[in-house]
């Protein structure tokens, strides 16, 4: 069947060591960028810098580290475990749906606590990326339902 | 469903290590298998039902409500 996308395959075991090693060397990694391109000159304007690309730099050792540790296979990899890290995925996806669009609710209800006023917090990139995940899972899915049926059809008896 | 993987492979004085090597899977898996955690692929059930001479049907019943 034609794939929209190159299927993913699961990278060797040995990619969850390096996974971990970037999620522990990372952070610190990126510290030492950041003072670098300080040090250097290549970054003058700082204040900007820290409030616009810091924070998401920091990030970005975590999610590649944890993507290792997700897209590699166990030492023993078998259907059992594929079946698992599937349920494990979708589970994954259905809570972290859950868990963004409750977050003003519960940032709300923490300033409500504290006596502030009540304010959309800023998660538009969150959303983004949750409604490109769900277009990109639901149209491949239609679609590879599609081709099958219409392999299907084509086959019948 | 049922399966009668546990008796087959005492039949055969097999564990669940060298069934699970036969079979190209992990033990857990056998045991998974055997304690109805997990229901496996027809390829797998199919695998197994040759290595132990029986049909699928043999080796796995459907029970009432399945």
């Amino acid at each position: 069947m034609k794939e929209m996308l190159p299927q993913v395959k699961l990278l060797p075991h040995r990619y969850k060591r390096y996974g971990i090693l970037v999620l522990i060397v990372g952070i610190p990694l990126m510290m030492l960028l950041t003072l670098a391109l300080i040090g250097l000159g290549i970054v003058t304007d700082t204040k900007t810098f820290f409030t616009e690309w810091n924070n998401p730099m920091v990030y970005y050792p975590i999610i590649i580290g944890l993507a290792l540790l997700n897209f590699s296979q166990e030492k023993e990899e078998d259907e059992m475990v594929r079946h698992l890290r599937y349920q494990a995925f979708m589970n994954g996806v259905f809570y972290l749906i859950i868990g963004i669009l409750m977050l003003p609710l519960f940032y709300n209800a923490f300033r409500l606590l504290r006596g502030a006023t009540i304010e959309m917090p800023d998660i538009g990139g969150m959303l983004g990326a949750l409604m490109l995940l769900l277009i990109y899972t639901y149209g491949s899915f239609r679609y590879k339902l599609h081709q099958t049926r219409k392999a299907l059809e084509a086959d019948a008896e | 469903m049922r399966n009668n993987i546990k008796v087959e492979r005492a039949k055969k004085d097999m564990t669940q290590e060298q069934l699970a090597e036969a079979l190209g899977v992990t033990r857990q898996t056998i045991n998974a298998i055997e304690k109805n955690k997990y229901l496996p692929s027809t390829l797998l059930a199919l695998k197994m039902s040759n290595l132990f001479g029986l049909t699928v049907n043999e080796l796995f019943v459907l029970e009432e409500g399945d």
